[in-house]
């Protein structure tokens, strides 16, 4: 078993650690430029930590830890066909179910310390800019990014096993699973600011565009990557969560099928 | 004597393309059995189906009694199994040392001292990365990495394939050592030269199906080159007898390949005349060109 | 003192070996009692089969050529074997002829010669003894 593991870690540690790289300039930039626009100013929130949780965990961070979270998520048996290893693999008494296994949990181990990575940065980075930052909030914020998020991993593993080898077809996956992500986001961002603004300024009945959009909150992964503010039990998106879980294990079992019928 | 290897009329299509047509083998404990056949004659997938690679489209098999297209039972067969595929390449980001750590943790009965005296006679350097070995010493470590798990049955796909005459040698050589010691053998090749060499049964499949089953001394004492001049121009149909697979003629000669009845064949090609016959022993290799000449 | 067999000669390679053994017992390479190469040794040392080794080996057994004792190994038979009682008494006596021939041209007379005959038959007897 922990030769499995051993092998997917000498497969992605290249990319693991390009992902460490990324996740700590990213975060390191975002702490550096408090981004006080005129959206913040109109708000009127200057709340440190507010601002980390949504230029971070709304934003940034989560994007750029879904980026390494699926480009740690290629590989897989599919690759091995290209790289031609995959007769030697499957030769071996280990069942194909077992290799993409192993294989998911150590993108999981990677990414849960890519996570946990960024808080180190935002703390050290925090203290150095003599602001105080709440450590028990930031994990919250890591752990609910991480559970989310195992969504991307299992995604872009389908989507590697279904369009495998190059990198071109990697290009393809990023955008094919960045689009729809994109645009939810997109939405959500649009709706939150809608409803902030509601907030501060009294606003009429709740237009058509708020209502369809609400239904929008449970598959909107970012969201609930993100998650409130403010985060404790009861503020966490558990529904969202149960939602995320049972797609993400669906994608799993569509991959494992694939994975069975397929002729290497 | 029990059959470490069969099919039932083992089938594959890969979507029009008929790769294995209707195929039934039986490999017998403790023989060395060749596989022969053209590029793309249904050999590697063959071996793919016999190890679980492939889904066969119809037919069944079993290796050690365990059948191969169910998935809990092929783990079984790959446990007792040492496969060295046609395609040598291993992980690139191990060093040898690394590789040989990783496939010995899935063979309890992995033999250390016969890992260890081929790492020495195959000058395979542990600390060096695979990425960088040249394609012999990969294909060398390739094969340690199957023969060194202490399995029942080995079951190779080209397993001299790119070496230097010495090193397949001494290839066939631990090969040997092995069925001296119990092991059956189950191995595909180009090279009739090895077949002839340690194969006491050869099996010829071309386009998808058997064309040859038979022990490797009932070959050499049963197949003939028949070389006959006759006074006139001859045609090949005139030497539609049974045990005849390949007519050639040309003019007043004719050379005739014969699988068996040979001494009926020189009766009948004296009643036709011949001025001058000549029975020959044939090699393996000209029985096999023979064979894919006769079918195309 | 075997050659590797040429596979591709047309004589299979188990006639080729029984044929190099046969020659190596005329040429006196090899003799009664001398043992071959195990299976496993021969067909290392001439890479081919170990099954061709073991049918080789069996077929000299039936010929007569080999004895195969159990646990132990191929041994060319001694020739012995092969011959009737009479036959082994009359190369016996004519071996003795010879030898007797030898001594006296050495310069021993009938008595010396009886003498030195009973001496080491009583000896060997007693040895024979000491190897129970």
């Amino acid at each position: 078993m922990s030769m499995l593991l051993y092998k997917a870690w000498i497969e992605t540690r290249v990319r693991f650690l390009a992902g460490l790289a990324g996740v700590a300039i990213i975060t390191a930039w975002d702490l550096q430029h408090p981004r006080f626009n005129s959206m913040w100013k109109f708000l009127g929130i200057h709340d440190y930590g507010y601002y980390l949780w949504h230029s971070l965990y709304d934003e940034s961070l989560q994007q750029i830890w879904a980026v390494c979270a699926v480009v740690l998520a290629f590989g897989g048996l599919i690759h091995e066909k290209t790289s031609g290893t995959v007769s030697f693999s499957l030769g071996l008494p280990v069942s194909r179910r077992r290799w993409l296994f192993t294989r998911l949990a150590t993108v999981l181990m990677e990414s849960i310390a890519i996570g946990l990575f960024a808080v180190l940065v935002i703390i050290v980075g925090s203290a150095a800019m003599q602001q105080t930052v709440s450590l028990s909030q930031v994990l919250l914020h890591t752990a609910l990014m991480v559970a989310a998020g195992v969504f991307m991993i299992a995604v872009g593993n389908l989507c590697y096993a279904l369009f495998p080898g190059n990198y071109l077809s990697l290009l393809y996956t990023i955008i094919l699973l960045g689009v729809p992500y994109a645009w939810i986001q997109l939405q959500m961002q649009r709706m939150r600011i809608y409803e902030a603004f509601c907030a501060a300024h009294s606003c009429g009945k709740p237009s058509g565009f708020v209502s369809w959009a609400a239904y929008l909150t449970y598959l909107d992964i970012p969201h609930a990557m993100g998650g409130p503010w403010q985060l404790n039990w009861a503020t966490i998106p558990w529904i969202s969560l149960l939602v995320i879980w049972t797609l993400t294990a669906l994608v799993l079992g569509v991959t494992v099928a694939y994975g069975d019928r397929s002729d290497y | 004597m029990a059959a470490v290897i069969e099919t039932v009329d083992l089938k594959k299509n890969f979507g029009e393309h008929e790769a294995v047509r209707g195929l039934n083998l039986s490999v017998q404990a403790g023989s060395v059995c060749a596989f022969l056949g053209r590029n793309g004659a249904g050999k590697t997938s063959t071996i793919k189906m016999l190890l679980g690679m492939v889904h066969p489209s119809s037919g069944t098999g079993s290796i050690f009694g365990h059948k191969i297209d169910n998935e809990k039972e092929s783990l079984l067969i790959r446990q007792k199994v040492a496969f060295v595929a046609e395609d040598k390449r291993l992980y690139d980001g191990m060093t040898v040392e690394q590789i040989v750590r990783f496939t010995k943790s899935f063979f309890p009965r992995w033999n250390d001292g016969f890992e260890r005296r081929l790492m020495e006679q195959f000058e395979l350097p542990p600390e060096r990365s695979i990425r960088q070995l040249s394609k012999g010493t990969r294909t060398k470590l390739a094969l340690l990495l199957g023969f060194a798990r202490g399995c029942e049955l080995l079951i190779l796909d080209e397993p001299t394939e790119g070496l230097d005459p010495g090193a397949i040698e001494d290839v066939l050589q631990i090969v040997v050592s092995l069925v001296a010691e119990g092991t059956t053998v189950f191995f595909s090749s180009h090279q009739i030269a090895e077949v002839e060499q340690i194969a006491d049964h050869v099996l010829m499949i071309d386009r998808g199906q058997l064309v040859l089953d038979a022990p490797m001394d009932q070959i050499t004492e049963q197949y003939r080159r028949i070389q006959a001049v006759f006074p006139g121009p001859v045609e090949e149909r005139d030497f539609r007898i049974a045990g005849i697979e390949n007519v050639r003629a040309e003019g007043k000669t004719v050379s005739l390949i014969a699988s068996h009845n040979v001494d009926s064949i020189v009766e009948h090609v004296r009643m036709l005349h011949a001025g001058s016959i000549d029975v020959v022993p044939l090699t393996l290799k000209e029985i096999f060109l023979g064979k894919m000449k006769a079918r195309s | 003192m075997f050659r590797k067999p040429n596979p591709s000669s047309g004589v299979p390679i188990y006639v080729q070996l029984k044929e190099q053994i046969r020659h190596a017992i005329e040429t006196g390479a090899l003799s009664a009692g001398d043992q071959l190469p195990g299976i496993r040794g021969m067909a290392e040392t001439l890479v081919i089969n170990p099954n061709t080794v073991i049918k080789v080996y069996r077929e000299l057994e039936q010929e007569g050529v080999l004895e195969i004792r159990h646990g132990l190994g191929a041994f060319i038979a001694s020739r012995r074997r092969n011959r009737s009682k009479t036959e082994e008494l009359q190369d016996a006596q004519q071996s003795v002829r010879e030898f007797v021939e030898t001594l006296k041209k050495q310069g021993l007379d009938q008595g010396e010669i009886r003498r030195l005959f009973e001496a080491e038959l009583a000896t060997d007897f007693q040895r024979s003894f000491q190897r129970r």
